[in-house]
């Protein structure tokens, strides 16, 4: 038998969830049987116990779980592209709160092997999210600089990380004093604390950088911090939002995106993934893989939990960003 | 002979003077044209105030983008003209005096008919044409959805696209104009609503549930995201304006959730995109659609050039208080 968390509410993860006994599943011809190391929760979980518009009744009960890593436990006919014991990625949203989970085997991806698995918990996410944003708007060559806000924050941090093993500079904007030191220590190069001024901001952006010429910007907020990235850029520069966790639309000046030929685009993550072919895919995901595995994209966890403190995991990654500090992930 | 002069940055009263200046003599390359008439800009008012990203100006200098008039005077090496004809001056010449002396290079012939109607031909409709040849490919049948569609430019593109065959889709926020604006050609005009929402399920309505890939957007503010929000997947939100005064606002979730892209527009970056050769054909096709009424702007005044400061505070006005274009009549 095995362990499942479902929700079979909504509101207090307390009544909302219950862990229950299941049979261990059995792996289907092209499945695999994944046994889960870790699996973080994201906000996403979280809202879809406080959001009954997200996860409606008759949905539930139902199985979270965003992402995680286990290994493979057992193998269906017809699959050869992984063995028993390795290291996997299951697929997104696939029911990860519960101890053994059936997967597709062709929507799963090696993991590797070296490395504790709390460093790939959010590898799926904020990993791949990271690695696109660089990919996928600017070609950018090393020693290019990128400027993005939120830089605090956990895939900030990430893309700090990104940026530097792959040779480019970052401006860090945040919003208030006191993160150069930890950020330098990521591989920030510049850390600017946002102003209302875009002028002055710019000025600022200018004077720290050396003048450079910024091409690409990226925006995890919106409203008006939004605009005075695009401020900064040079012209043709563009601006990627792909956060929207600020509830205001991002506002960017006729002067900057029209005199400045300006492009302002929003990234689905999952798009920007599904436009490459499965040996791309494949090759992304080795490549983040490595790179957390390796530690140049570092993962902050907040708190590790066993599956049955669920009450106690879910209020804590129920806190803000700020106070948290990171990721709060099930252990298995 | 008289002439505007801009003095300095604030109120156009006081930025602006009328002086008396000599009557040029064109160099040898140079012709004189008397204008007829010359359109005043809302970048020429911009200017004037000095705002941010207009301020690339020297002092005292003579505006006006555009017009029309009849060379007086034609220099020695000047081949193809003769006193008498008709013409437009290239952009920039600064129209706003009675005579215009200029290097007879770029000087087009202009057709006989209404002065006032041709007089903003020049920067007008060659936005109209950038924006609806530069960005999405269009072919027969296409919808392109607009806002500020009773402006010049908004009037133009009905016209410009019909001659494609390509549909329009019309946003105004007075419903007297919806009859105005489908004599002119317009295949649907919808009133515009605070509500996404609801002008998504207006333009749907209009337009039998197209899939419109293009948005043209001169209001900026919170339209911008408006018109993404009516968009296909995949579209593009071309932003050339903002007479909300606002910068374009748009939400993280308008691009992502249906790819949508915004740029900015300039019309002279779609001029430096294409030869003399072409520039010159494209003018001759506008100036006739335009001498034969096809193609109309509305007028909301004209003014002699001693009535500037009337003409200016004109200008400045938005929506019924200025039903279209302010006109100079710099000889009366």
């Amino acid at each position: 038998m095995m362990q499942v968390l479902q929700q079979i509410g909504h509101g207090d993860a307390r009544t909302a969830l219950a862990l229950i006994e299941a049979p261990v599943p059995i792996a289907a011809p092209g499945e695999i049987v994944v046994r889960m190391e870790v699996a973080a929760i994201h906000q996403s979980d979280v809202l879809n116990l406080a959001d009954e518009k997200r996860t409606p009744h008759h949905t539930l009960p139902r199985i979270g779980g965003t992402e995680g890593v286990g290994r493979v436990h057992a193998v269906g006919d017809g699959v050869i592209t992984f063995t028993v014991g390795q290291r996997v990625f299951p697929p997104k949203y696939s029911g990860l709160f519960r101890t053994y989970v059936p997967c597709v085997a062709a929507n799963c991806y090696a993991a590797p092997d070296d490395c504790d698995a709390e460093a790939l918990s959010i590898v799926q996410t904020m990993g791949l999210t990271a690695y696109l944003l660089l990919e996928d708007y600017v070609k950018l060559p090393p020693g290019a600089w990128i400027i993005h806000d939120a830089a605090n924050s956990s895939i900030g941090r990430i893309i700090i990380g990104l940026a530097r093993h792959r040779g480019l500079r970052t401006v860090n904007v945040v919003r208030r004093a006191g993160f150069d030191n930890e950020l330098k220590a990521l591989g920030a190069d510049v850390v600017v604390v946002d102003t209302d001024g875009a002028d002055e901001f710019a000025a600022r952006v200018k004077q720290a950088t050396g003048n450079a010429d910024i091409a690409i910007g990226l925006d995890m907020i919106g409203g008006a911090v939004a605009g005075r990235l695009a401020h900064c850029l040079a012209d043709q520069g563009t601006l990627v939002l792909y956060g929207g966790s600020g509830p205001d639309a991002a506002q960017v000046a006729f002067t900057d995106l029209a005199r400045r030929n300006l492009t302002v685009t929003g990234m689905g993550m999952s798009r920007a993934f599904n436009r490459r072919s499965a040996n791309e895919k494949a090759h992304v995901m080795a490549t983040l893989g490595e790179l957390a595995a390796s530690g140049i994209m570092k993962t902050n966890i907040a708190a590790r939990y066993r599956l049955s403190d669920y009450a106690a995991a879910f209020a804590h990654a129920g806190q803000p960003n700020a106070q948290r500090n990171g990721k709060v992930i099930f252990r298995f | 002979m008289r002439a505007l002069q801009h003095i300095a940055f604030g109120n156009p009263a006081e930025a602006v003077r009328l002086v008396t200046l000599p009557d040029p003599t064109p160099k040898p390359n140079e012709v004189v044209i008397r204008m007829e008439a010359a359109a005043v800009h809302l970048a020429d008012i911009k200017k004037f105030m000095g705002e941010p990203g207009f301020r690339n100006v020297t002092f005292p200098n003579t505006p006006g983008y555009e017009g029309i008039g009849r060379i007086t005077a034609v220099g020695s090496d000047v081949h193809g003209f003769k006193v008498g004809d008709r013409v437009f001056p290239w952009w920039g010449a600064s129209t706003f005096a009675e005579l215009v002396c200029t290097s007879a290079e770029k000087v087009m012939p202009a057709p006989e008919g209404d002065a006032v109607q041709l007089s903003l031909m020049l920067v007008n409709g060659m936005t109209s044409v950038v924006l609806l040849e530069d960005y999405v490919p269009l072919k027969p049948g296409d919808w392109v959805l607009q806002n500020g569609a009773n402006s010049s430019c908004g009037r133009y593109a009905i016209v410009l696209a019909k001659e494609k065959g390509v549909k329009t889709c019309n946003i105004v926020r007075r419903p007297e104009l919806i009859a105005e604006l489908t004599a002119l050609g317009a295949d649907a005009v919808v009133l515009d609503s605070e509500n996404a929402d609801e002008l998504a399920a207006r333009v749907s309505a209009a337009t039998d549930n197209a899939e419109i890939k293009l948005g043209l957007d001169l209001v900026a503010g919170p339209a911008t995201g408006r018109i993404a929000h009516c968009l296909a997947n995949g579209g593009t939100v071309v932003n050339y304006g903002f007479i909300s005064g606002k910068p374009s606002e748009i939400h993280f979730n308008e691009l992502f959730w249906k790819d949508i892209k915004l740029v900015g527009m300039s019309t002279s970056r779609g001029l430096a995109k294409r030869s003399m050769d072409e520039l010159r054909n494209i003018y001759a096709k506008l100036a006739g659609m335009i001498a034969t009424g096809e193609m109309r702007a509305a007028i909301a005044g004209t003014y002699t050039l001693d009535q500037y400061a009337d003409a200016f505070r004109h200008a400045l006005r938005t929506g019924a208080e200025r039903d279209g274009k302010v006109i100079l009549l710099p000889n009366g």
